[in-house]
């Protein structure tokens, strides 16, 4: 409703709750099914008037050839505009999903292509009929092709003044070797030189039916599981090729990066490994995140988003292996201040150990934050088969929780020690502000 | 709330204040009685004055460089000759300078009462919740009922408007059937999804919008009486998206062919049950249509058989076009974002 886009609520006191606590496990168990052979993650809830379905294909960014930098989106993007039946015409898949009231979208990240699709009973199934004929089959013609290229470059250029995800890329460039460390869109010039043989090779090799999966959150859907069934075995059998998950590793001395973007205050990322959702230090890497943001942003009594915080810090675990960044906003504190202070909150976090009481206070905003990240039914479901494929089991969003509860003082300094005491930095500075001399 | 891991945000608008808070279940009962402690008879310190004042300012700086808000304030105050819609709810930053801390008090004292209140819990909650929720200040004389709503806004002839932007943009702007008019009001919000919605939109597939930097946004904006239409748009290529758009609205006043009526009428049927699926959605939602005056006509209010999703299949192509052509055929107000003279390459 587009009102609700401009503003929102009136003279209104909105008491709203997740269903999560710090103690225990508060998330809906998910079931488990088959679809032919593919797994499907289930968590329905009779009280959603939608259902949404991801649908994970392993054809992210870890299987891109190094030579086609951003053919995992470009053929995403492609799938979407392939032209589908509906009613006896023939349209974009996008549009022809639209008209049966399902949304129909999807992302790229480390691992995986997802597409995502949220509608309403049988017109859900009906959807996703219509993405499998696109998937088996993309529209490799330029009238596909192109528009789509066109809408990739227009994301790539407004990243590029995004000060956040330049620092995010220059991270990941420096620390991932594979493509992981590469933009997801590549550039404006690998992007232009992607040709329909490209992307007729890159699905010919990663949309194998061994490679997908599907998560699925929202009100039971009749005839789901037959529609799965259908969309699981439309690709051909197989596996996709290896992912590359090398990196390098990160120097104990000082890796400094520099750019200059069309940005209006200088911004600094700072960038870890980090631990991966199975290992033991999951939770009390949740637990830091949390508490690096609450120490740097304690005096707004509103909740700020990210371009808003002085201090920010991110956890990348759609990527392998995962990595952390905490970044210092120009706009609102003095980097190179900020900066300091992060580096030596990081050390005092592995000197010394947290006392109980204040790790008993991070535990819980870490348990909110993570529930709060999995209200829609697109999070709900990206998160229920993300942390699936990373080996969290089906009931990922509990076990995050559970990792969260039973983090002591001993494993947040672990952690700090492990992960916080290698880092890249990387400093994005306005064109009108000169490098700092070598 | 932020002990919780939660989140809370404070909204001002024409004819009211917004208070939402996202927090785990368990806390759900604590934040509610907090919640309403606090704003039911708010007790303002030197040093939660000092706070809030420049916690607002930065907002309304923020706010500034946001080429929706400015036009939409433009627009607003270009309809408007009274009433609430008139003036930003936020202001300019250097007039929020000038409110005292009296000033604020009196208002306190005169607003925030729990008569004045709509509360709305969503999400893993149930009924019970209500017995968290404070009384607030005891009520005497004329404060034991709702203040009553400010007179309907009157509306002008709409007016061009010129404001000093970073970037060229403009908007357009035309008043609109009340709440009470359902049918109109909801092929309105219709018209606007067809049109404007980003992604999907008929306008959003436009060429200069793949620019960076560059947007275009179209809403009706539900009112008590009268409602609002508004575009508005910036970036490069502003002359080109606004002539689109004129054509467009113009275009809207012929009944769109059968089979991409009955397309987009499911289309957008999505978009308004995706728009309402979290705690805070329902919750803002819930809360605008109660205070502007009718509850019951809110979307998603009684799931997905409501009023509104009823007035939504009501809709049919020669409906649309006739509210099309009785509030979108009018003269707009329009506005026009214009960069400084030295963005433009003109010296002084």
């Amino acid at each position: 409703v587009s009102r609700l886009r401009v503003c929102a609520a009136a003279a209104l006191f909105a008491g709203l709750a997740v269903p999560v606590s710090a103690e225990g496990a508060r998330f809906p168990v998910p079931g488990v099914a088959t679809a032919g052979t593919t797994r499907v993650i289930t968590e329905e809830d009779a009280g959603a008037v939608l259902g949404g379905v991801q649908v994970f294909v392993s054809a992210g960014l870890d299987r891109e050839p190094a030579n086609a930098p951003g053919v995992a989106s470009l053929l995403a993007e492609t799938i979407l505009r392939t032209p589908v039946m509906l009613d006896g015409r023939m349209r974009p898949l996008r549009e022809a999903a639209a008209a049966t009231g399902t949304l129909v979208s999807y992302a790229v990240d480390g691992r995986a292509t997802h597409f995502y699709l949220e509608g309403r009973g049988a017109a859900l199934g009906r959807a996703l009929d219509l993405l499998g004929t696109a998937l088996a089959a993309p529209d490799y013609s330029p009238a596909a092709v192109a528009p789509a290229a066109a809408l990739l470059a227009g994301e790539i250029a407004d990243v590029e003044g995004n000060p956040l995800s330049v620092g995010l890329e220059m991270f990941k460039h420096v620390y991932y070797q594979g493509a992981a460390g590469r933009p997801v869109n590549g550039t404006t010039e690998t992007l232009a030189a992607l040709t329909a043989a490209d992307l007729r090779r890159f699905h010919d090799a990663a949309y194998r039916r061994g490679g997908v999966s599907f998560a699925y959150a929202g009100r039971p859907a009749p005839g789901l599981a037959d529609a799965l069934g259908k969309l699981a075995g439309i690709l051909p059998v197989g596996m996709p090729p290896p992912a590359d998950h090398r990196t390098t590793p990160i120097p104990a001395t000082l890796t400094h990066v520099i750019a200059q973007r069309a940005v209006g205050a200088p911004f600094v990322v700072v960038g870890f490994a980090a631990p991966s959702p199975t290992s033991p230090d999951y939770g009390a890497t949740l637990v830091l995140q949390s508490l690096i943001e609450r120490t740097f942003n304690p005096d707004r009594t509103t909740t700020v988003g990210l371009a808003q915080r002085k201090v920010g810090a991110l956890y990348l675990s759609d990527v392998s292996p995962a990595s952390m960044v905490v970044y210092v906003n120009g706009i609102q504190t003095d980097p190179t201040a900020g900066l300091d202070e992060v580096l030596l909150l990081t050390r005092a976090l592995g000197a010394r150990a947290l006392p109980e009481a204040e790790l008993a206070k991070m535990r819980t905003i870490a348990a909110g934050r993570f529930g709060a990240q999995a209200i829609s039914l697109g999070d709900r479901s990206y998160l229920l088969g993300s942390l699936a494929a990373q080996g969290l089991g089906a009931d990922g969003l509990n076990a995050s929780l559970a990792a969260i509860a039973r983090t002591t003082p001993a494993d947040v300094r672990r952690v700090a020690r492990t992960y916080f005491e290698r880092y890249v930095v990387s400093v994005i500075l306005p064109r009108t502000m000169p490098p700092p001399a070598e | 709330v932020a002990s919780l891991g939660g989140t809370l945000a404070v909204d001002g608008y024409g004819d009211s204040v917004s208070v939402s808070a996202l927090v785990p279940a368990s806390g759900a009962r604590a934040v509610a009685r907090a919640m309403t402690t606090a704003y039911f008879a708010p007790v303002l310190t030197p040093e939660g004055f000092r706070k809030a004042t420049a916690e607002v300012a930065q907002d309304a700086l923020v706010r500034s460089f946001d080429a929706e808000a400015v036009v939409r304030d433009a627009v607003f105050g270009a309809l408007f000759v009274s009433g609430p819609q008139r003036s930003p709810a936020l202001g300019d930053p250097a007039a929020l300078a000038a409110v005292s801390a009296e000033l604020v008090r009196s208002f306190a004292g005169r607003a925030f009462r729990a008569q004045n209140a709509v509360f709305v819990a969503s999400g893993t909650v149930d009924g019970a919740i209500v017995s968290a929720i404070a009384d607030g200040r005891p009520a005497t004389g004329e404060a034991r009922k709702a203040e009553a709503p400010a007179d309907p806004s009157a509306t002008r002839a709409p007016a061009a408007t010129v404001r000093e932007f970073p970037e060229s943009g403009g908007g357009l702007g035309w008043v609109g059937p009340s709440i009470g008019d359902e049918r109109a009001a909801t092929a309105l919000d219709f018209l606007a999804d067809y049109l404007f919605r980003p992604g999907t939109g008929v306008m959003a597939q436009l060429p200069e919008l793949r620019a960076a930097g560059t947007f275009l946004s179209g809403q009706f904006v539900t009112l008590h009486d009268p409602g609002v239409f508004f575009v508005s748009w910036s970036g490069d290529g502003s002359a080109a998206i606004g002539t689109a758009v004129a054509a467009r609205i113009a275009a809207a006043a012929r009944p769109l062919d059968p089979a991409a009526f009955a397309a987009a009428r499911n289309g957008f049927v999505g978009h308004i049950l995706g728009d309402l699926q979290t705690p805070t959605e329902q919750a803002d939602n819930f809360g605008w249509y109660s205070v502007e005056g009718n509850f019951a006509y809110a979307p998603g209010a009684n799931g997905g058989a409501g009023p509104y999703l009823r007035a939504v299949e009501s809709l049919t192509p020669e409906f649309v076009a006739s509210v099309a052509r009785k509030y979108l055929g009018a003269a707009p107000a329009r506005v026009t974002l214009t960069p400084p003279a030295s963005r433009k390459g003109i010296s002084s």
